[in-house]
């Protein structure tokens, strides 16, 4: 990006002419767009949340129910004190009078907005640590092939041990197969980074090669699909995407949330702390080894929170692409900031944000599962970044 | 007539001055000779799979006229299909100078199945007729539609200043745009037509999107509009890739440099626009026989460069061949060893591994 040449010359400046003047400032901003972030990603949760199942529970309801129970267990006494909003004609007794206790569809409706504010976290985190890594300005999990590989894996889970894991354990070995699924094309791009990187291979070609693995493991898993009836379900939620798809494929639906909650709050910490050494790498690998870093563990780090954030995220909403591609530019373009310790938390609020709002569309039109809404607005970004991009 | 068998055909003696000729022209003798036991053994292995498709039926060697009707259209489709695919990604490679470009690649592909969608949403009711119309009229709208998504990748050619990355990235990105509206545009709760309707529409687009054969192969090898229309697709691609044979030589200076191309009196615009055009009108074609095949076009020049060195004149064919062969032998899988199974997705399947050690093993 040549807009950015200028951030370059700060860090120089930081070494060299050190100016401590309003660097509070700059970072009061940061703080103030990040509370800003937070609150429209409540707003636009909470706004799922009420409208999902038709807009059936009112916010007077959901407050009551959020009050008395939580999620894991049903205070059926305190539900059936429940105050009807009578004025809402949408309201079929479904708390309270009737006795019958029925949270299935908030359950159903807070799990989604949840898992996808986390995985847009996760795959904004994997997008800007592939671009800080193998110096490729339109690197993605989905670039890469990533995202497919990891379906790929909990297809394979449903094919080989689908029938014998009890529903228990299911979540577990599920995201256990996912994880193995994303190493193979983690494992690539390893290869990829130890074979010279972006010097020797051409960024187009690393992205070339990352989409041909995707549309390998998109075959393979179709055709794992079309023979093997065990695995069609979850083969086709994961591959068409979106939280409101993935739901149902587990049975006890929260502890693969909690999980990923905890992964990702890991990935998200190691990579705010190592943020500032990728910018250091970005500088080229002699001036960061000079700089005092060591760049391997750097990059072994940072494939590590690719490897536990993809995963994750796939996990939690299937297939959804191109977060990870335009939250870091996004981010990039309005704060004309190269620093990636400020880029990768901004970039996570900023794909937990567009996932909800994808889901919020999906709520206003049923007929399009939330991920599409990515590749509507990651696509002309794509578009974008290829014709500003330096021959 | 009789001076093109002398200067091409033939196989000419080495007397000395040819030697000297054929070295300079080369770098090495014998190089037309070599050409053509190429050709035969491909020729040989193409014979192989058309018979064996041809012949076996399900694991089981039968000769009955019945089947061996519509086994001749299905040929058709597969060897003339793939042929244009490669064709069409030679045509392409050559003229964006980038041996990855491909049709499926900058979204023509997707585009296609877009217009497809609506066309046949919009266009076919219930009844045989209406059907036997539907596919009569088709390759015109992926024609036109193939054209449209062309002359996108060229007007944008033409504005982003002649740079490749920025040709394959916008392409990828197109690709991924299209891919999206055509699954908003076929997702079943869409659409509030009849239930027979939406079942049959969504049959035919996924045997486009997927690269199948069409399912109701029987009813269309006895409708003759169909044959008809089939018939007219392949000597249009027999005319194209003559018209890829005759412009050859331009082809080639045109890639060597565009300078020297405009001082030999070389049209280079036109040509190039011409290219397109040719381009368009075989993705067009090809998409209302079978439908998307990814990354075929990538594939075959490729070996075609690798078999004969990068020149026009032999590598037209023999990747008109190589993808035919492809098809053809993704085809014979499909129907004999692992039943319906997309040719699209086989094909891709065998493709991709190649494809990615291809990517690697060069070295800029």
């Amino acid at each position: 990006m040549n807009s950015n040449q200028p951030e370059i010359f700060t860090f120089n400046r930081l070494k060299f002419n050190y100016q401590a003047p309003k660097k509070w400032r700059k970072y009061l901003v940061y703080a103030l767009i990040t509370l800003v972030g937070l609150i429209i990603l409540m707003v636009i949760t909470m706004i799922n949340v009420r409208y999902a199942n038709n807009g059936r529970f009112g916010f007077k309801e959901l407050f009551y129910v959020f009050s008395t129970n939580n999620l894991f267990n049903n205070n059926k006494e305190l539900l059936a004190q429940l105050p009807l909003d009578h004025n809402n004609p949408n309201n079929h007794h479904t708390f309270g009078s009737s006795g019958y206790v029925d949270l299935e569809p908030i359950k159903k409706a807070v799990w989604v907005s949840l898992a996808s504010a986390v995985a847009g976290i996760g795959f904004a985190i994997a997008g800007s640590i592939t671009q800080g890594l193998t110096n490729n300005p339109i690197a993605d999990p989905t670039t890469f092939g990533i995202t497919e590989s990891a379906v790929f894996g909990a297809v394979v889970m449903n094919v080989l041990v689908g029938n014998l894991v009890h529903a228990d354990i299911y979540q577990y070995v599920f995201l256990s197969f996912v994880f193995l699924g994303g190493a193979i094309a983690i494992w690539f791009i390893l290869l990829i980074i130890k074979s010279g990187g972006a010097k020797k291979n051409h960024y187009l070609k690393i992205t070339l090669v990352g989409l041909a693995i995707g549309i390998f493991f998109r075959t393979i898993n179709f055709l794992l699909r079309s023979t093997n009836a065990d695995a069609q379900k979850t083969a086709l939620a994961a591959a068409l995407g979106g939280g409101e798809n993935m739901y149902s494929l587990y049975s006890s639906q929260y502890s693969i949330l909690y999980l990923g909650l905890i992964f990702m709050s890991i990935a998200l910490v190691l990579a705010v702390i190592f943020g500032w050494k990728l910018t250091v790498l970005e500088l080229g690998e002699n001036k960061a080894a000079a700089l005092g870093v060591n760049t391997k563990i750097v990059k072994v780090v940072g494939l590590i929170i690719v490897l536990i954030s993809v995963p994750v995220a796939v996990s939690l909403v299937g297939n959804v692409a191109f977060v990870g591609l335009f939250a870091p530019h996004v981010i990039r373009m309005l704060l004309r900031t190269r620093s990636y310790s400020i880029i990768i938390p901004l970039s996570a609020l900023l794909g937990a944000i567009t996932l909800s709002l994808g889901l919020t569309l999906h709520i206003l039109y049923r007929s399009i599962p939330s991920s599409i809404y990515m590749v509507f607005i990651g696509a002309p970004m794509l578009i974008y970044l290829g014709w500003t991009q330096k021959g | 007539m009789k001076q093109l068998w002398k200067q091409w055909i033939k196989p000419q003696p080495l007397s000395e001055s040819a030697y000297h000729q054929q070295v300079k022209q080369f770098g090495y003798a014998g190089q037309r000779q070599k050409d053509w036991i190429r050709f035969f053994v491909m020729l040989f292995i193409f014979g192989v799979f058309t018979f064996l498709f041809l012949s076996v039926f399900q694991g089981e060697v039968s000769f009955e006229l019945s089947i061996f009707t519509i086994r001749i259209w299905e040929w058709m489709l597969a060897v003339f299909g793939g042929g244009a695919l490669g064709v069409a990604g030679f045509l392409l490679q050559k003229v964006t100078r980038n041996n990855l470009a491909d049709v499926s690649i900058l979204g023509i592909g997707s585009l296609n199945i877009i217009f497809i969608t609506i066309y046949i949403f919009r266009f076919y009711h219930d009844g045989v007729s209406n059907q036997e119309l539907v596919r009569q009229f088709l390759p015109l709208i992926t024609i036109s539609s193939s054209i449209l998504g062309t002359g996108i990748i060229y007007a944008l050619a033409k504005l982003g200043q002649k740079s490749q990355d920025r040709f394959i990235i916008i392409g990828i990105g197109l690709q991924f745009l299209f891919e999206a509206i055509s699954i908003a545009f076929v997702n079943p709760n869409n659409s509030g037509a009849s239930s027979s309707k939406t079942s049959f529409v969504f049959t035919q687009i996924n045997n486009f999107a997927l690269g199948k054969f069409p399912t109701e192969i029987n009813e269309l090898a006895a409708s003759f509009s169909w044959k008809l229309t089939t018939l007219a697709s392949v000597v249009l691609i027999c005319l194209i890739v003559g018209v890829v044979w005759i412009l050859r030589r331009k082809i080639d200076i045109i890639e060597a440099n565009e300078n020297l191309a405009k001082s030999y009196g070389i049209n280079v615009e036109l040509i190039k626009f011409v290219i397109y055009f040719l381009v368009a009108l075989l993705a067009g074609v090809e998409a209302a026989m079978i439908g998307t095949i990814a990354l075929l076009g990538i594939l075959a020049p490729n070996i075609a460069k690798i078999i004969f060195g990068n020149r026009s004149s032999t590598n037209v064919w023999a990747s008109f061949l190589i993808g035919g062969s492809l098809v053809l032998l993704a085809a014979f899988i499909s129907v004999n060893l692992v039943l319906d199974i997309p040719i699209g997705f086989l094909s891709t399947a065998v493709i991709t591994p190649y494809f990615i050690y291809m990517i690697i093993r060069k070295r800029d």
